[in-house]
């Protein structure tokens, strides 16, 4: 039985819903023939504010920018429309894009670069849980590690040394996936009636771990490192499956049981890896979970998975549009921007 | 032929433009060897850029996946994946053909692709790294071939210049001289043949 608050919640994210542009949108949008063009068809959109402030000669960065605000706005708009354990569970999930914006200053200051404030994702002050002003000032990583002892990221100071041994920011940045996706389980167990949620959540957690796991394949990454970065969460990958596939050659990956679904995937992973094209590893587990995600909110409308499977539309949408716009830039071809979108 | 209007007709001026001509063909032939040695050495260079557009078609190929892989990932997490890079390390020296210098450069440490966790990024990470030794190597060559080029053209011009004008100069003051001389020691001749011949009438 739903609260009249998850109710509210719910209702009100139809109405978001309602905002997002539709697949004839993007085929409209994939025949203009500049970003001039582009930002005109979308001042009919929900970015028509943002845009509008665009000059006559608008480029993929600034609107990448735009559409990353917005998803932004989008995502921590929901947050005013929900009350009590949804609302401190879609905070936690929200923390997505300060994390993002946590491993952009890990790798500045890795790097021994600076980084000016356009450069990270637009978080409301509000829910902001870190000192961000701070750290981007950091100039090396265990400043950055320092500055968040007080944070819910407190415990990133276990992997400094690690860091410091592989020199490597991977190490940190997991350290962060890791600690996200362990914090929105940790809060989905406190709920009731959020089954659907947690399938949806487990679902998102696993196909990270199998990224992760197909990435370094490809990437060669120390299979100790991708074992110590496994999202800890057990959904439908068992730790005995992940440690067989962290362990298996890119031949064997695909005979591994780790259920039928994911089985399929591995296989579609293994052989785009084949092919001397680009590999979109990380575009193809997505589209995987953007697709899951349009069919559990048809098939749940009335749920509290419904507000999750639209902030990943929300996602995949803010994707699709900066693909589209840096496409539109570098003048590629219709069908090779058509084949980027997810 | 303004010259010789300048130049004093007397026998230690010619000397020492005979002195001044045989130093400048001794320098003619030494510019003729470096420009020998140049285009000797320019043409071993221009056959090693032979594989260029090979080089060419793959940076294309290159450039191309970068672009693919950039609309995938977006401007803000490749500059932010790129920001934790290490920075290519490279060793500038110089080296002299015949006088021209010419860089040399070695890539001394490339930078670890490790920290690049995204297939997509590494993949063109990888292609790029091998095509950085390749480039280094044509932007020597081609630094080289274009120091040794200018060279080659200045030492020609300096060859053309002695052989086509300092030489027939030379040439044409020392011819000057010698007639100069030859015709004051006719005048000379014939002015002592007179005077012994006058001399002779009046002892008879």
């Amino acid at each position: 039985m739903k609260t009249a608050r998850t109710l509210f919640l719910i209702a009100r994210t139809h109405g978001y819903q309602s905002h997002l542009l539709k697949t004839r949108d993007f085929v409209r949008l994939l025949g203009v023939r500049g970003l001039k063009e582009l930002v005109e068809v979308l001042l009919n959109s929900d970015y028509a504010p943002d845009l509008s402030h665009l000059t006559s000669e608008p480029t993929s960065l600034e609107m990448e920018r735009i559409f990353y605000d917005k998803l932004s706005k989008r995502w921590y708009s929901l947050l005013d429309a929900a009350f009590k354990k949804p609302r401190r569970l879609l905070e936690i999930y929200d923390d997505r894009f300060e994390i993002e914006n946590l491993k952009r200053i890990i790798r500045a200051a890795h790097g021994k670069d600076t980084l000016t404030e356009d450069q990270l994702i637009k978080i409301p002050r509000l829910y902001q849980k870190v000192n961000f002003p701070a750290l981007q000032a950091s100039n090396t990583v265990p400043e950055v590690v320092d500055l968040l002892r007080e944070s819910p990221y407190k415990d990133i100071a276990g992997r400094l040394e690690e860091y410091e041994r592989y020199n490597n920011p991977f190490l940190l940045e997991a350290y962060l996936d890791k600690n996200y996706y362990e914090r929105i389980w940790n809060e989905i167990h406190r709920m009731r009636d959020a089954r659907q949620v947690r399938v949806f959540i487990g679902l998102e957690a696993d196909l990270r771990n199998l990224e992760l796991i197909i990435s370094s394949k490809y990437t060669r990454l120390d299979p100790s490192i991708v074992r110590e970065s496994l999202i800890d969460v057990r959904h439908r990958l068992r730790k005995t499956a992940a440690s067989r596939l962290i362990n298996a050659n890119v031949e064997e990956v695909s005979s591994i049981a780790v259920g039928r679904s994911y089985t399929d995937l591995l296989q579609k992973a293994v052989e785009s890896m084949d092919d001397d094209k680009i590999v979109d590893i990380q575009g193809l587990f997505s589209s995987y979970l953007y697709s899951h995600a349009e069919t559990t909110s048809i098939m749940n409308p009335n749920s509290l998975v419904y507000v999750f499977c639209y902030l990943q539309m929300c996602l995949r949408e803010a994707r699709n549009l900066t693909t589209l716009a840096i496409g539109k830039q570098l003048k590629m071809p219709e069908e090779k921007i058509s084949s980027l979108l997810l | 032929m303004a010259l010789i209007g300048r130049i004093s007709p007397t026998r230690g001026a010619l000397v020492k433009l005979r002195t001044n001509l045989t130093f400048i063909q001794n320098g003619l032939d030494i510019l003729k060897l470096k420009r020998d040695r140049l285009a000797e050495e320019l043409n071993l260079l221009l056959k090693e850029t032979s594989h260029r557009d090979k080089a060419e078609r793959d940076l294309k190929k290159a450039y191309e996946e970068y672009e693919t892989a950039l609309a995938l990932l977006s401007y803000s997490r490749m500059r932010s994946i790129a920001f934790s890079m290490d920075k290519i390390k490279v060793d500038v020296r110089e080296r002299s053909i015949m006088n021209v210098i010419v860089p040399t450069i070695n890539l001394v440490e490339k930078p670890s692709r490790a920290v690049i966790q995204d297939p997509s990024l590494y993949q063109v990470g990888q292609k790029m790294s091998t095509l950085a030794d390749e480039w280094l190597d044509i932007a020597c060559l081609e630094a080289s071939i274009e120091r040794i080029a200018h060279e080659l053209m200045l030492v020609n011009r300096k060859i053309n210049a002695i052989e086509k004008v300092v030489i027939p100069n030379y040439s044409t003051q020392i011819r000057y001289i010698e007639d100069f001389l030859s015709d004051e020691e006719l005048e000379d001749f014939t002015r002592i043949k007179h005077i012994k011949t006058m001399a002779r009438e009046q002892e008879t």
